[in-house]
């Protein structure tokens, strides 16, 4: 039997192979009944949502929740955090659907239906976009492996070695499981939370009923709003995630599971970021107003006040950041060129013949951990410009996804129901008036006061 | 070589030995397997070719929609850089 299963995957090319042994696996679980069977079908199956949830809470994203905490402290954000659960759902789903339907990744259905323009600006993009976001994972990674006494050559090198590894000898579902394991270590923020000196649960409670902003609509409030909504829904993710349900092979059939997958995924993510807050703004808050605040003084701050173990458990989840989303992030960054220039696209691929779906990833991995070691490198700038690119990029990028989710030509029966589309263009318009509020902030800096 | 077919090592065994009711041998992938490979969509997709869509009516508004908002952002990202000392 197994010798025959053997002869007929022989049959076919070499990436599609390695697929159809874990489809197989996947198809003859699916035959069984009992609730037993049903879990460990239900664990075979989930992976790309919590994935790229977790990875999404990236260096960048821990940044960014440390400085909301404490620059805002306990307030808007964290009920803005939870709200942030069904954005991140809803855009997240719809690659799933996507991915299990069309069997292609996201710049492959850009690149074939609106035509090599589009296609060309959304992947420019995505590059630019993603090396300039391994560049700030980079900047995580060195910056916590400091804090255990680290010098930054050997970590950025190591990071390198390590990711390129876990990407070029591992099949996917090795892969998968490894980048999950690592994306455990994301959690270790949850627990610091509970030895917060002084955390009132009762104003955390209260802030969902005032939604208190402090300091009124500013332009910080719009830049911290904006960074917060830039974490949790990226450019990045759509890609990764629609290439990540094609590669493991999720068919129409698995889409529940996807889903499920994405929700699981979309809570750890809304209870870590709500976790940093919360630290910060028990630890930094009414430090400093400024909000180019350092990631040393966030962790001189959360030493002093919880001791130099917090510190050192904080500054190990920065580099788990750092890393998960650099694994992510390459990964995306191969697959789109793959996609675009039909090349075999699948992380199942041996490293011989798959060459060519390796060296992006590889590349911009190697650039990224390069820049991070140069001395006086603009890493602020560089921070700006990819906020700068995400920031025109993403409304395209989830009109794309919401064109592709209303075609019924190919999405059939899955198309997008009434309420998913209001739900994702109420984000879209969202993101677009809040994009442009930031515009006009920098063009005009008085505006907002 | 690291990566390779392992039916043998398969995830799902442990479930085998728990409490399957039905078990891969019921299975005849002999006579299934052209509809195992079409339903899980195991064939190369680059083969197949993808229609390009028809840019018209609502599709068409989203398009200069778009065109527009990059205009005018990537307008504001000149003058935000601009300022940058």
């Amino acid at each position: 039997m197994k010798d025959d299963y053997k002869d007929k995957l022989d049959s076919l090319p070499v990436d599609i192979k390695l697929r159809a042994a874990d489809r197989l696996k996947i198809h003859l679980m699916r035959q069984k009944y009992g609730y037993f069977s049903r879990l460990c079908l239900l664990m075979a199956l989930i992976g790309p949502g919590i994935l790229v949830m977790i990875a999404d809470n990236d260096a960048g994203g821990v940044m960014t929740y440390a400085q909301t905490g404490s620059i805002f402290g306990i307030g808007f954000f964290i009920p803005f955090m939870i709200v942030m659960l069904p954005v991140a759902y809803i855009v997240q789903e719809m690659t799933v659907r996507l991915g299990a339907v069309t069997h292609r990744g996201h710049a492959e259905m850009i690149w074939k239906r609106y035509g090599k323009f589009w296609g060309a600006f959304s992947l420019i993009d995505l590059i630019i976009a993603n090396v300039l976001t391994l560049i700030t994972e980079f900047i995580g990674i060195t910056i916590g492996m400091r804090v255990f006494g680290v010098p930054p050559l050997i970590s950025s090198i190591s990071a390198v070695l390590i990711i390129a590894s876990i990407q070029l000898f591992l099949r996917y579902f090795a892969w998968e499981w490894i980048s999950l394991s690592i994306a455990a270590f994301n959690l270790v923020f949850v627990p610091l939370v509970f030895f917060v000196p002084h955390l009132h649960w009762g104003a955390v409670a209260r802030s969902f009923g005032t939604w208190h902003i402090k300091g009124g609509v500013s332009s910080l409030f719009i830049y911290v709003v904006l960074a917060n909504l830039g974490t949790t829904i990226a450019p990045w993710m759509l890609f990764f995630q629609q290439s990540s349900v094609v590669d493991k092979g999720l068919t129409v059939k698995d889409i529940r599971d996807g889903q499920f997958d994405t929700f699981i995924g979309s809570v750890f993510m809304v209870i870590v970021a709500i976790a940093i807050i919360l630290i910060t703004a028990g630890t930094v808050y009414g430090l400093t107003q400024t909000p180019n605040l350092d990631i040393q003084t966030i962790l001189s701050a959360i030493s002093s006040k919880m001791g130099p173990l917090a510190m050192r458990l904080f500054a190990l989840g920065l580099v788990e950041a750092g890393l998960i989303a650099a694994i992510a992030i390459s990964a995306s960054t191969s697959w789109a060129m793959g996609e675009a220039f039909g090349w075999p696209k699948s992380i199942n691929m041996p490293p011989i013949e798959g060459w060519k779906f390796y060296l992006p990833g590889v590349i911009s991995l190697l650039i990224a951990g390069g820049i991070v070691l140069i001395p006086n490198a603009p890493l602020g700038f560089l921070n700006l410009t990819v906020q700068v690119v995400a920031t025109i990029f993403m409304p395209a990028a989830m009109m794309f996804l919401l064109l592709l989710l209303n075609d019924k030509e190919i999405m059939g029966e899955h198309i997008n129901k009434h309420w998913q589309n209001i739900s994702a263009f109420t984000i879209v318009g969202f993101l677009i008036i809040m994009n442009f509020m930031y515009g006009l902030t920098v063009v005009f800096p008085h505006i907002l006061g | 070589m690291i990566k390779y077919i392992d039916i043998i090592g398969f995830n799902g065994k442990r479930c085998d030995m728990k409490n399957n009711k039905k078990t891969s041998k019921d299975i005849n992938l002999d006579e299934d397997w052209e509809d195992f490979i079409k339903e899980e969509g195991l064939i190369d997709y680059n083969k197949i070719p993808v229609q390009k869509a028809e840019i018209k009516g609502w599709v068409q508004i989203a398009f200069w929609f778009l065109r527009i908002y990059i205009l005018v952002m990537i307008i504001m990202v000149i003058i935000g850089f601009s300022r940058i000392k």
